[in-house]
């Protein structure tokens, strides 16, 4: 079983994120759940949601403590909160940020890509420039960092899942996709 | 009526508790220990009508647009709304239970709205035929006798109206201006009223001189005299006889007969009455200074609020506690009158503090002009020896003008003394009425003490506030110019704004609020009312808690 | 057709396949999602239904009443505060014998204010009457709901499907969607012996007398005990029909466990994922589910039970005053026909997380616990 953990703030879509990363691999034949942690939803506020991918039925129904990757829909989170506990030893961190390298010396022991979703999602017109609306991008950019899941199964998740602007979230997914940086893999 | 089944066992019971058969043996009307009926009260206005129109009912009409019935229900009480719209002083508005909670109702201007359209719409009055044989005279064409003889006709009675002036109307023709009561309109009322019925005018017939009491009893069936007051009270004060002394009446007359008037520069007015009024507002119009100079203050005043409230703004002075002393005559053709300053003492029997002479304090005046307005009286002479009276008025006895002999009826202003139109009017019906038993042998109704409701009956939670309604009016500086009439009628927003204010009170006016609330539907809404449908009433009185207006009462079920 | 939904979406999808014609429902998170997803169907014509907006629970399930008893499939769905205002109308909808479907969110009752999943709600009307399934998965919801129809129309008593704020109601997962025509040969039409009808008068929640009102709640009790069998043959008709059944009970890896623990919801999922890997360690354990609390399997708990040598029963609620619910229909199930020990533990209330590590920490303390335990174990209490 693999489980993901995706951070972000309210207004991001990480929840949505988590649930278009589980109908991706649901149309990759494995049993899926994502669900986010249920707060009091407000914009801005930190945002934790969870995915889970199996092969078999998936029994577990709690949160997810140890994750095998993480998503990071804002930089700024590694900063003021312990992002990494629980995250088993080589697992993935996928980050949305602009920056070229990190030097938070917590993520030596894993996996980082990063993406600038930001720039990919206002590109397409998702979300205001004080708020981009990042999840496609993201999602894609974990598909294309981990490779757990391929493209075309992250575009027909994105199809189905998003309401609205439908093609411009394709195209942010897939940009997200191929402009991954691998800051360590 | 159903019958009641009993199970054998159990098993015959259903999943859940509902009947078997028809419940009809077992109404749910059975729980009910006290009962909610609808019991129509009688509205404090009409109460306060001298008249007793129905004022709730035409202002119900009225919101309902049925104007013809508002009217109609208007002249079963008062044959000329047009006028009382204008001139009454209306007590209906201190009665009114809206007063209790924001302001009265306009009840006037209504009245006088619903007034007009029935002069503009001659056909909502058909014209009564003379059914029956017995003639009745009517003497005196003012408000009182068009009253009586309005009534008679209508009833079928072939009616003699003798009128001592060239003109039906009386005091409404003579005694008031065309400012308050225009005379086109009144001639309009009185053609209106002439057009309802037998009705016979004999104009320039005055009693005692033309006519004889004792001559008509003879030949009539009934004779009403309401000839009204006819001479001008004198003041008994040393020199009132000559040039520059004027009865008020005398000069409203001529106003009102067209004649162009000019009493001088300045003029004083005597008497605090509506008398007094229309002369000082006549005077000033004509061009006078007026001071209106009354022998007790403005709170004793007789006169209609609403008239020296106008009088003020139309410039006229008033002087109070003090009375004429002398008046004495210069070779200028201007009158000095010498003024004995007054104080209130105790109260006389009109419950008015009464004015005494303050020690010997006087002060002068020099004016072109002198008018008395402190009051008329009757012509006792006129009717020989026909009735008894008391003084200059008729004495009657009993509430429908009934004099001691049995054929001749009196009512207005020559029982009352000077009193008020309405008053008149009234009189008038009453006695028609009264008139009618007699010669059709109705046995008298019997008298029922009205009950009636005040504002802790109205349920308040449904009334907005709201101001009244006041029609529009001309400026102080256009009604000088002339006798223009002050006020406009309502027009029909207006009409519609100031009669939804009307809280209906104790009458049911279809606001449907019992048959909303019923919570056992036992309140049925017919065409043109509502029923309770006591198989099914539980008596929870939601009903009445929730009528607006009390019109619902309750008696103890078994009592 | 399989598609990823959440929980509540999986309870919409239920209601659509069971061709309901009137829903009433007032919004409460977590369930809102239900109602929102059928007032679509109602607008977009997907669902031919009458979607009756009221201005709180009680007028909801008051209008289900209505509806129900005019003879009509009726829906609702409510969570926590909303259930217990409609306690009133829960009552009268088992003493008037109207088979509405209602889904019951668990949510925690405040105060405190709590958005977070716990059994009190819905096991505070424990007797009124309802039959209460409680579901772990979304597909499970779904299937209930479907299956609470036909249960409830057969025995004309009102059914509760009940399932985790959260864990459940706003958790994707695949479900595979039943669709009106296949549900229709599964559940025809709702077709009342009595109904109110205009045309065929009746007085309906009438006055009892003493002598009267004491055989119409015999004849609940005896429609409640004649459902043990309905739940039982509706869910195997619909896996004969559909591939998938849920029992009355599950029972999983009990043959030969020397220690069973009994849970609900979805923590009985999680027990399971524990229950393996505590076998792959060679500890003899088990797991048994109760899907259906009313009414109570009191035959299937012992003949799983019995055989075992203790038994560990997970409440996720409280009776204050005498430990949690689930614990004491156990005890009273098994009382007098096995010593086997029973013993309580509470935890996850207010929407605690119910981890493999907790249900694991009851399932050594229990193997270590001697007997029952007069006291309540309270799990995870931070004191």
């Amino acid at each position: 079983m693999i489980e993901i953990r995706t951070h972000g703030r309210g207004g991001q879509g990480a929840v949505i994120a988590s649930e278009i990363l589980a109908e991706a691999f649901f149309r990759e034949k494995k049993f899926v759940q994502a669900f986010p942690a249920f707060g009091v939803e407000r914009r801005g506020a930190p945002v934790v949601s969870f995915t889970r991918v199996s092969d078999g039925e998936i029994r577990e129904r709690c949160e997810i403590y140890e994750p095998d990757h993480l998503i990071v829909l804002d930089p700024i989170l590694l900063d003021t909160i312990n992002i990494t506990t629980g995250l088993k030893e080589g697992g993935w961190i996928v980050i949305n940020t602009n920056r070229e390298s990190m030097d938070n010396e917590a993520l030596g022991k894993f996996h980082v890509a990063t993406v600038d979703a930001n720039k990919i999602a206002l590109k397409y017109g998702l979300g205001s420039r004080s708020a981009p609306i990042v999840n496609t991008a993201i999602v894609g950019a974990f598909a294309g960092a981990t490779k757990l899941v391929g493209l075309d199964a992250v575009l027909d998740a994105v199809e189905e899942f998003v309401p609205l602007r439908k093609e411009n979230n394709r195209k942010a997914a897939e940009e997200a996709y191929h402009a991954v940086a691998f800051i360590s893999k | 009526m159903g019958e009641k089944i009993t199970f054998k066992s159990f098993k015959e019971m259903p999943l859940c508790a509902m009947s078997i058969a028809d419940m009809t043996y077992n109404f749910t009307g059975s729980w009910r220990n006290v009962r909610p009926y609808y019991d129509f009260k009688v509205s404090p206005c009409r109460l306060g009508c001298p008249a007793a129109e129905d004022i709730q009912r035409y202002i119900y009409l009225a919101t309902q647009g049925d104007f013809e019935q508002a009217w109609k229900a208007i002249i079963e009480s008062n044959p000329m709304p047009s006028v009382t719209g204008r001139v009454c002083f209306h007590p209906c508005m201190e009665k009114c239970t809206r007063k209790d909670y924001d302001q009265a109702i306009n009840i006037p201007a209504v009245e006088r709205a619903i007034g007009d359209m029935g002069l503009d719409n001659p056909k909502w009055i058909k014209k009564a035929r003379a059914t029956k044989k017995e003639k009745i005279a009517v003497i005196g064409g003012g408000p009182a006798g068009l009253s009586c003889a309005f009534y008679l006709a209508r009833a079928g009675y072939p009616v003699t109206i003798f009128e001592a002036a060239a003109a039906l109307g009386g005091m409404l023709r003579w005694g008031i201006p065309e400012y308050r009561l225009p005379n086109e309109l009144l001639d309009r009322v009185v053609q209106s009223i002439l057009e309802s019925g037998p009705i016979t005018v004999k104009t320039g017939t005055a009693l005692g001189t033309d006519v004889a009491l004792d001559m008509l009893e003879k030949e009539y069936a009934a004779v009403f005299v309401g000839v009204g007051l006819t001479r001008s009270r004198a003041m008994g004060v040393a020199g009132e006889e000559g040039p520059g002394v004027e009865h008020g009446l005398e000069f409203l007359r001529r106003v009102n007969g067209g004649e162009k008037v000019d009493p001088g520069k300045s003029v004083v007015v005597v008497g605090g009455g509506n008398t007094a009024m229309d002369v000082a507002r006549c005077a000033r119009r004509a061009g006078s200074e007026v001071t209106v100079v009354y022998r007790r203050t403005m709170n004793e005043m007789p006169a209609i609020a609403d008239e020296i409230e106008e009088a003020e703004k139309e410039g006229v002075f008033f002087h109070f506690l003090a009375a004429p002393k002398t008046i004495t005559r210069g070779g200028s053709g201007r009158v000095t009158v010498v003024f004995q300053q007054m104080k209130l003492g105790q109260p006389d029997e009109s419950g008015r503090r009464r004015p005494v002479p303050d020690g010997d304090k006087t002060f002068t005046m020099e004016v072109d002009k002198l008018f008395t307005a402190i009051g008329e009286e009757g012509d006792a002479a006129s009717f020989g020896k026909a009735v008894e009276t008391d003084g200059a008025l008729i004495r009657t006895k009993g509430a429908f003008g009934e004099t001691l002999k049995a054929k001749i009826f009196a009512g207005g202003d020559i029982v009352t003394g000077a009193a008020s139109v309405v008053e008149a009017i009234a009189a008038g019906r009453k006695a028609a009425e009264r008139i009618g038993r007699m010669l059709s042998k109705q046995p008298e109704p019997a008298a029922e003490e009205p009950r009636t409701i005040s504002i802790e009956n109205i349920n308040t939670a449904y009334f907005s506030k709201a101001k009244r309604t006041l029609p529009p009016r001309i400026s102080v500086e256009a009604a000088l110019e002339g006798f223009r009439e002050i006020h406009a009628g309502f027009d029909e927003e207006l009409l519609g704004r100031e009669t939804a204010r009307c809280f209906s009170c104790g009458v049911c006016n279809f606001c449907d609020n019992c048959w909303v609330f019923c919570p056992d539907v036992a309140v049925k809404r017919l065409d043109d009312q509502y029923e309770f449908n006591y198989d099914y009433c539980k008596g929870c009185l939601v009903c009445v808690t929730e009528c607006p207006r009390s019109a619902i009462s309750t008696r103890e079920e078994g009592r | 057709m399989k598609k990823v939904i959440m929980g509540n979406h999986a309870v919409s999808y239920g209601v659509r396949a069971s061709d309901v014609k009137v829903i009433s429902a007032y919004p409460i998170t977590p369930q809102t999602q239900i109602v929102e997803l059928l007032s679509e169907m109602c607008a977009k014509g997907e669902l031919e239904a009458k979607f009756i907006a009221v201005e709180s629970e009680h007028s909801a399930l008051t209008a289900c009443v209505g509806a129900s008893a005019a003879g009509v499939r009726t829906f609702t769905a409510t969570s926590s505060q909303g259930l217990l205002l409609m306690h009133e109308i829960i009552h009268w909808a088992v003493g008037a014998r109207l088979p509405i479907v209602l889904v019951n969110v668990n949510r925690a009752v405040g105060p405190p204010w709590s958005i977070w999943t716990d059994q009190n709600d819905s096991l505070s009307q424990r007797d009124t009457g309802w039959l209460q399934l409680y579901c772990e998965s979304n597909q499970e919801t779904q299937d209930t709901i479907v299956q609470a129809f036909k249960i409830a129309e057969s025995v004309m008593l009102p059914v509760m499907v009940v399932l985790d704020a959260f864990f459940l109601s706003h958790t994707f997962e695949i479900v595979d969607i039943l669709e009106p025509e296949q549900v229709r040969p599964f559940l025809p039409p709702y077709k009342p012996k009595n109904r109110i009808d205009v045309d065929d008068p009746h007085a309906f929640g009438n006055l009892a007398s003493p002598g009267e009102y004491f055989e119409l709640r015999y004849m609940i009790e005896k429609a409640m005990e004649a459902s043990r069998d309905v739940v039982r043959d509706v869910d195997r008709e619909f896996e004969q029909r559909f591939g998938r059944g849920y029992g009355v009970v599950k029972p999983y890896r009990c043959d030969d466990a020397e220690i069973i623990l009994v849970t609900s919801g979805t923590v009985a999922s999680t027990a399971r994922a524990v229950v393996d890997e505590m076998r792959g360690e060679g500890v003899k354990i088990g797991s048994l589910k109760i899907r259906v609390f009313r009414p109570f399997p009191f035959e299937e708990v012992y003949q799983v039970l019995s055989k075992t040598k203790k038994v560990a029963v997970i409440d996720r609620n409280i009776s204050f005053g005498h430990h949690g619910i689930f614990y004491q229909e156990v005890k009273s199930a098994l009382y007098g026909r096995t010593n086997v020990p029973i013993i309580g533990y509470i935890t996850g209330l207010g929407g605690r997380d119910v981890t493999p590590r907790v249900i694991r920490s009851i399932a050594e303390k229990a193997m270590n616990d001697r007997n029952a335990e007069p006291d309540i174990n309270w799990i995870g209490v931070k004191i």
